[in-house]
């Protein structure tokens, strides 16, 4: 069951590591979107991390990414969600470290140009292909792919 | 009189309303154990429904096949004590009431069996086996005076060893439900024996339960604890569960 001084801990954490990401409320469901851009392709992938307030933190977010690449997609129609390899702790997890496995989910599963169609980058979002060289370079472990890919983090 | 070899046990137990969460071989032989004792008001709770290889680990019999656990599990309490006053409910848990018994292999079951215990004050105790019952897990928690549960997932987790690469390969793979020691019913019965005596001892029965050592490690023949023993722990308690300074230390 969410807490109060649970939410504002996760929004700072968020606000400490990627700034443009928003929290939002919707009824019973919270959690934080924003965009991302893939580190090979340079599609530009709307990542939403959403919890509902009377099961988190015991259970995880539910993460969407749109549009959605690799084949780790469990449930259907709008519950449909991100399978993500990670044990979920509810005293030590929070949206913030799903985000660094969104993160490293995107560095492996993004497609090379031209590998695989994709949905091309939102025409509307500035510098949607911008600095693609740089974005090749993320690699290692977690922090240092998020210190890469923390450039493309675009709202 | 169905109570006249244990009237005081009959009394103590009679008015308690007892949350049992997963019927499956621990859940079972506790219900039937709690029955037995004089527990008056039961609720079951339990999705799954008993299959042929449930048979060997569970009190439940043939003729139960196919059938709702929890209904059937009901059938066969009130057969025990037919004053018995039982919920059954075949779902996943989502809340319940009275003292919570949680028999699942499902974390993040305990997790919100944990947040209802801590939202309600109610204790909780976590029974749970491993190495195919080769050793047995207990933990009592009681809101305000112990670790929670989540205390103790969030240092046990950063020891495991992870599950093995089969998983990736063999689509039946469930690390769950691994084949049984020789003698498995019997070491359920061990375990929640041990388990029985400890909700006891919670519950001011019998005997006096060291809240200072919540987490009792039941060990048969499991390498590298003492053989058929009972192990009793200290687990560090808070966490950004139950304590909320401790959610400041949250990090990334």
């Amino acid at each position: 069951m969410l807490t109060e001084t649970r939410w504002q801990k996760e929004q700072e954490l968020i606000r400490e590591i990627f700034p443009e990401f928003r929290p939002f409320t919707s009824g019973s469901r919270f959690g934080f979107e924003g965009y991302l851009r893939g580190p090979r392709s340079g599609t530009v992938y709307r990542v939403t991390m959403e919890g509902e307030q009377s099961a988190y933190p015991q259970w995880p977010p539910r993460v969407d990414i749109e549009p959605r690449i690799g084949i780790h997609w469990i449930g259907d129609g709008d519950r449909r969600r991100l399978c993500m390899e990670r044990e979920w702790r509810p005293a030590r997890s929070t949206f913030a470290n799903t985000l660094l496995a969104v993160l490293r989910y995107l560095n492996e599963e993004d497609p090379q140009p031209g590998e695989t169609v994709q949905p091309e980058p939102r025409p509307d979002v500035p510098g949607a292909r911008a600095n693609r060289e740089d974005d090749t370079q993320a690699g290692g472990d977690l922090w240092t792919i998020a210190r890469t890919l923390r450039n493309r983090v675009l709202f | 009189m169905f109570y006249s070899r244990n009237p005081h046990e009959r009394d103590a137990l009679a008015a308690l309303h007892i949350s049992i969460v997963g019927c499956g071989s621990l859940g079972s032989a506790l219900a039937d154990m709690l029955v037995r004792a004089g527990v008056g008001r039961l609720t079951l709770i339990d999705p799954q429904t008993l299959a042929i290889e449930n048979i060997g680990r569970h009190v439940l019999t043939r003729r139960h096949l196919g059938r709702a656990k929890v209904h059937a599990l009901a059938e066969y309490l009130c057969e025990i004590n037919a004053d018995l006053e039982v919920d059954p409910r075949q779902e996943s848990f989502s809340d319940a009431e009275g003292l919570l018994i949680t028999c699942t292999d499902s974390r993040r079951c305990e997790s919100m069996v944990n947040a209802v215990s801590l939202r309600r004050q109610v204790p909780a105790v976590f029974v749970g086996a491993y190495g195919a019952v080769r050793a047995g897990e207990i933990q009592f928690c009681v809101p305000g005076e112990t670790p929670c549960r989540e205390c103790f997932a969030s240092f046990r987790s950063e020891r495991e060893q992870p599950l093995p690469p089969q998983r990736y390969t063999d689509p039946d793979f469930d690390g769950t439900r691994v084949p049984g020691q020789r003698g498995l019913w019997g070491s359920v019965l061990a375990v929640s024996g041990i388990a029985f005596h400890g909700i006891l001892a919670l519950l001011g029965v019998r005997g006096w339960l060291d809240l200072e050592h919540p987490l009792w490690i039941v060990n048969l023949d499991y390498p590298g604890f003492p053989p058929y023993a009972v192990i009793r722990s200290k687990v560090r308690r808070g966490c950004a569960v139950c304590d909320e300074t401790k959610i400041s230390e949250l990090g990334v």
